[in-house]
């Protein structure tokens, strides 16, 4: 049997340690038995250990600890893990986002207040006070005949409160353009990773992109209401300050 | 008895009554604001960290900056440490790159200098501590003086810390192999020291 020093030596700290099962102490005994260098580095191993119990450690002087800091201020880290319950909230946006992207879930006002649906935007409800509903773009100005009235679903008064119909422009499309859809990736990618860092910063990038449309919807509706009643047919142009003309009639044309 | 079973019992004490807060325990509530679980835990290495600054300076004065330097950073840094290993590899990981660049940056000297043979020759300078236990103290500082930086903090953190050769190649940046070679290198050097000679004699 030859013997390899090296081999012995990636031993001998568990051998002085006693940490070897009995087979291979008894193999390390073996070779120790027929080398010298390597019975002098298991007593070198066994003096340090020995001197390094007699060391006593010593008191540190009391001006070091006076010279450290009392402790954090605040939270200098949010909790982690999955019981910390904004990891939850914060998950629980994930999927709400992903909602919104995925299946086009839309948010509606209705009577009885917001209504949040999925699927294509329903076609315009026919209005109930009898004023004709919006119809394709027809003659121009000039033809002599009423035109038609906005493109956008714009409805009568009572309509307007009922409205059905999405608030947001009447492009179709997701609501997070692709730049936000490969973000959510990012976000998803790193819940799953449980990288803390990334996914707050995503949820921050995110919240801030909703935060943007919810003041854009709400933008839209506070024009909706600045509107006014839409001009009445017989009421010529006498619509109130800031209203939009909805006809081509040129102006002070009687009807 | 098993390491698992060590630890469950250590969770209880011996006569069931809860044990003292874990580490990563202390650091959650320490970066929550509480003053009194960062103080626990300064309480927790305060004393091996100066000790281990001690025999790696050889002097205290450069013992008690190193082990300032040392504090100051982990305080920073908590803030990053997520638990992927045990508080106390983490933190003389810490250690580690500030005493390589602390030993780096003053040269050790002899700690028998004129001044400290006076303190070893005469008890009555170091009142609170018994002549005999301060000389066995600074014949190893002086033993380990005598070894080149990179060997003194290998066996210092093998013999001193009893961190394994994995531990310490994470907290060096070196190989576990490389580890082991700088230790049996060092062990030779030591190998007749007069300071650890006396030591033994002494005995």
């Amino acid at each position: 049997m030859s013997h390899d020093c090296d081999t012995v030596r990636d031993r001998l700290f568990e051998h002085a340690e006693d940490r070897l099962p009995p087979a291979e102490r008894d193999r390390i005994d073996r070779e120790l038995a027929v080398c010298a260098s390597c019975r002098q580095d298991l007593e070198s191993i066994r003096a340090l250990h020995g001197t390094a119990l007699r060391w006593a450690d010593e008191a540190p002087p009391p001006e070091l600890r006076r010279s450290l800091p009392a402790g954090f201020a605040g939270p200098a880290r949010p909790p982690s893990g999955w019981r910390d319950p904004w990891r939850a909230i914060s998950a629980a946006a994930v999927v709400v986002l992903a909602l919104i992207m995925l299946l086009d879930v839309r948010l509606v006002r209705t009577e009885g207040g917001l209504l949040l649906t999925t699927g294509p935007a329903p076609p315009p409800a026919a209005p109930a006070t009898g004023v004709p509903s919006p119809v394709p773009a027809g003659p121009g100005p000039d033809s002599g005949r009423p035109g038609p009235d906005a493109a956008y679903a714009l409805r009568t008064v009572r309509d307007r409160d009922a409205v059905a119909a999405p608030l947001r422009p009447a492009e179709p499309g997701p609501a997070l353009d692709a730049a936000g859809a490969a973000l959510l990736a990012t976000l998803l990618r790193a819940e799953l990773e449980r990288r803390d860092e990334l996914a707050e910063a995503a949820i921050a990038r995110l919240l801030r992109i909703q935060l943007r449309q919810e003041r854009r919807l709400n933008d839209l509706s506070r024009r909706l209401r600045d509107l006014g009643p839409p001009p009445d047919a017989g009421a010529g142009t006498g619509a109130g300050p800031g209203a939009v003309r909805l006809t081509t009639e040129p102006e002070g044309a009687p009807l | 008895m098993t390491a698992s079973t060590l630890r469950e019992t250590a969770a209880e004490g011996i006569d069931g009554e809860p044990m003292a807060p874990a580490d990563e325990d202390l650091v959650e509530r320490a970066l929550r604001g509480s003053g009194q679980a960062w103080r626990q835990l300064l309480g927790r290495y305060e004393r091996r960290l100066y000790n281990h600054a001690l025999r790696l300076t050889g002097h205290r004065d450069d013992a008690v900056d190193l082990t300032q330097e040392i504090l100051l950073a982990v305080f920073r840094n908590l803030p990053t440490f997520r638990g992927e290993c045990p508080f106390s590899a983490w933190v003389f990981r810490i250690a580690a790159y500030r005493c390589t660049d602390h030993l780096r940056r003053r040269r050790i000297h002899d700690p028998f200098d004129e001044t400290t043979a006076e303190r070893t020759g005469d008890g009555r300078k170091e009142p609170e501590t018994a002549a005999g236990v301060q000389r066995t103290n600074e014949r190893i500082r002086a033993a380990l003086a005598r070894l080149p930086d990179e060997q003194r903090l290998v066996v210092e953190l093998k013999f001193f810390q009893q961190f394994t050769f994995e531990d310490i190649a994470g907290q060096l940046g070196i190989s576990p192999n490389t580890a082991k070679t700088r230790l049996y290198a060092a062990l030779r050097k030591l190998r007749g020291d007069r300071d650890l000679e006396a030591l033994e004699s002494a005995r």
